[in-house]
C-alpha cells in the first residue's frame, strides 16, 4: 500500500515529534543533530512509502529506520567523547518551568546516568521505558534475540537505578 | 528467569520510570519539529527540476528544427564570414530530416 500525502502528513505530525526526542536522547541531547535526523528519516519514509504494508506498525517500521540510523551515526561520531559538553549547553533548555531546584537535579541526574549506558543497551533502553515499546517488538526492531533483549535490559535498568539511588527512586 | 527478574525489577522502579516518561514528555513538547514541506518538498523540488530542465532540451531542439527549416541550406562555405550561420544551419537541418548525427550535435553544442 503506498502512504498518500495525506496519510503521510497525520503521520508525521503522530510520530515527528516522539521521533526526534528519540534521536536527542539517543545522540547526547544534541538538538540540531535529532532535528536534522528525524527530517532525513521521514524523507526517506517518504521515498519508500510504496514498500509500507497497511498492516504492519508503523511504530515499528519507524522505528527500525530511526534504529540504523543511529547505528550508522554512532560509527561516524564519537557521541561518548562529546557528551559532557552537550548535556552542560542543552539540560536548561529541557526542564519545566515549574521544576523545582530538586526536580531539575533528579531530571539531570536521570539523562546523565542514560548517557552513561553503553551503545548496545541505551537504545533499548529508550526504546523500552521511552517509547513504551514491547520486548517483541523491540527484538524485531534491532534483530536482536528477546532473550539478549532482556538481559540488556535488565544490566540497563539495574545501573541507572543504581545511579538514582541518591534520590531513593 | 530473566523475563521475571525484569519484570520484577521494573515494578520496583516504576517511581523512576514515571520520572523518565514525565522528562520525555517535557523535553519531547520543547523541541521544534521541521515543517513538513521541508520533508516533502525537497522531493517535489527535484522533479519540477528535472522537468525544467527536459522542457528546455524541448525547446532547444525544436528551435533548432525550425531555423534548420527557414535557413538557406550551406552550399558554399568558401566565405569564411558565412561559415558559422550555414554550419549552424546544416546542424539544423540535419536534425530536421532526421538525420541525427551525434557527433555533430556534439561539436555544435
Amino acid at each position: 500500500m503506498r502512504l498518500t500525502a495525506e496519510q503521510f502528513r497525520a503521520l508525521y505530525l503522530e510520530h515527528g515529534r516522539r521521533a526526534q526526542g528519540f534521536f536527542m536522547r539517543m545522540m547526547g541531547y544534541d538538538v540540531q543533530l535529532a532535528r536534522d535526523m528525524v527530517q532525513d528519516l521521514f524523507t526517506r519514509i517518504w521515498e519508500h512509502r510504496d514498500t509500507f504494508r497497511a498492516n504492519a506498525s508503523f511504530t515499528t517500521w519507524m522505528f527500525s529506520i530511526a534504529y540504523n540510523m543511529c547505528k550508522n551515526e554512532y560509527r561516524h561520531r564519537e557521541i561518548v567523547q562529546t557528551y559532557q559538553e552537550h548535556i552542560i549547553n542543552t539540560t536548561t533548555n529541557i526542564v519545566s518551568d515549574t521544576d523545582t531546584l530538586e526536580q531539575q537535579q533528579r531530571r539531570q541526574m536521570l539523562q546523565e546516568a542514560i548517557n552513561a549506558l553503553p551503545d548496545n543497551q541505551k537504545p533499548l533502553f529508550l526504546l523500552r521505558y521511552d517509547e513504551e515499546l514491547t520486548i517483541p517488538e523491540i527484538a524485531r526492531i534491532t534483530m536482536l534475540p528477546e532473550g539478549t533483549v532482556k538481559t540488556r535490559l535488565l544490566t540497563a535498568l539495574k545501573s541507572v537505578k543504581e545511579s538514582m539511588n541518591k534520590y531513593n527512586l | 528467569m530473566e523475563k521475571d527478574q525484569l519484570k520484577d525489577l521494573e515494578n520496583e522502579s516504576q517511581e523512576l520510570l514515571d520520572l523518565l516518561k514525565e522528562t520525555r514528555d517535557i523535553e519531547n513538547s520543547a523541541l521544534e519539529l521541521p515543517a513538513i514541506d521541508e520533508i516533502t518538498g525537497n522531493r517535489k523540488q527535484s522533479i519540477t527540476l528535472h522537468r525544467v530542465s527536459a522542457w528546455w532540451v524541448a525547446a532547444a531542439l525544436a528551435t533548432g528544427v525550425i531555423i534548420g527549416n527557414l535557413a538557406p541550406r550551406a552550399t558554399d562555405i568558401s566565405n569564411g564570414s558565412d561559415y558559422t550561420s550555414t554550419y549552424y544551419a546544416d546542424t539544423c537541418r540535419s536534425l530536421a530530416d532526421g538525420d541525427i548525427n551525434f557527433a555533430l550535435l556534439i561539436t555544435h553544442l
